[in-house]
């Protein structure tokens, strides 16, 4: 099946809308949602891109540390959202 | 009428990223935050379909990876733990410019992209087996594992750090 330029679009779409997303916000919890968009994005683009060049273990094995660096993040960011929203009682960034 | 393998191939994948595209629209334009964060899940449900559509033989490993390990651990844990700030609204910073920064990225992103994959042929694809995957991880990648062993070693500890609160 050739939809690895389709998945390379809409990767790029999706990146788009992450940066989007951490522009137009003063949130803490959405810029770090906008970044989890784009790390699906580039997932999606290793696996894409994977598939066009006629990759089969590369990006299983890269995705695979990146999700768990991801899942890493995400415990630590949660924790200094926790920290900061006790400190500031509130979650804008300025 | 019945559709081919490749006819619903392109439906799944359509599908798909259009369940991709409108939860992380959501996600960027919810004032709750709560439910930003849930909609996080349908974003990886359909990033792992839409890499499970590209090869299923060989990048469908991959996807039960990503609902096991990113649904199931990162997003259930950010829902979990945002369940206190449900009822707090986004103030939105209303920049002129995002939207079109916004498209002037993707169009960059597109072109330097599209242009050099769309000179290459077509690679092939070769079926994955589990037994060879765990092989290649901890044969010659034993030192990134490590790392991230290491990794959530600490964040298990930040976590009773932070519970404990004093």
């Amino acid at each position: 099946m050739e939809l690895g330029l389709p998945g390379v679009v809409l990767s790029s779409l999706l990146v788009a809308i992450g940066i989007y997303g951490l522009l137009n916000s003063r949130n803490i919890i959405r810029v770090l949602l906008s970044s989890e968009i784009i790390l699906n994005s580039s997932i999606l683009f290793i696996f894409s891109a994977s598939d066009i060049v006629g990759l089969t273990y590369t990006p299983i094995v890269f995705s695979i540390f990146a999700i768990g660096m991801a899942l890493v993040e995400i415990i630590v960011a949660v924790a200094a959202i926790i920290l900061y929203f006790r400190a500031k009682g509130n979650l804008e960034v300025e | 009428m019945y559709l081919t393998s490749s006819e619903l191939e392109y439906a799944a994948f359509i599908i798909f990223g259009a369940i991709a595209v409108a939860s992380a629209i959501i996600m960027v334009t919810q004032k709750d935050v709560y439910y930003s964060a849930i909609a996080l899940a349908p974003l990886g449900f359909s990033v792992a379909g839409i890499i499970a559509v590209l090869a299923p033989q060989t990048y469908g490993i991959y996807s039960a990876f990503h609902i096991l390990l990113y649904i199931g651990a990162a997003v259930v844990f950010l829902g979990v733990s945002l369940v206190m700030f449900r009822g707090i609204f986004i103030k939105e910073r209303k920049v002129n410019w995002a939207i079109p920064v916004a498209t002037l990225s993707f169009i960059i992103i597109v072109i330097s992209l599209i242009l050099p994959l769309s000179e290459i042929s077509y690679g092939t694809v070769r079926s994955v087996s589990l037994e060879e995957l765990g092989n290649i991880i901890l044969l010659n990648y034993w030192f990134p594992i490590f790392i991230l062993i290491v990794g959530l070693v600490t964040t298990l500890v930040e976590a009773l750090a932070l519970a404990r609160r004093d």
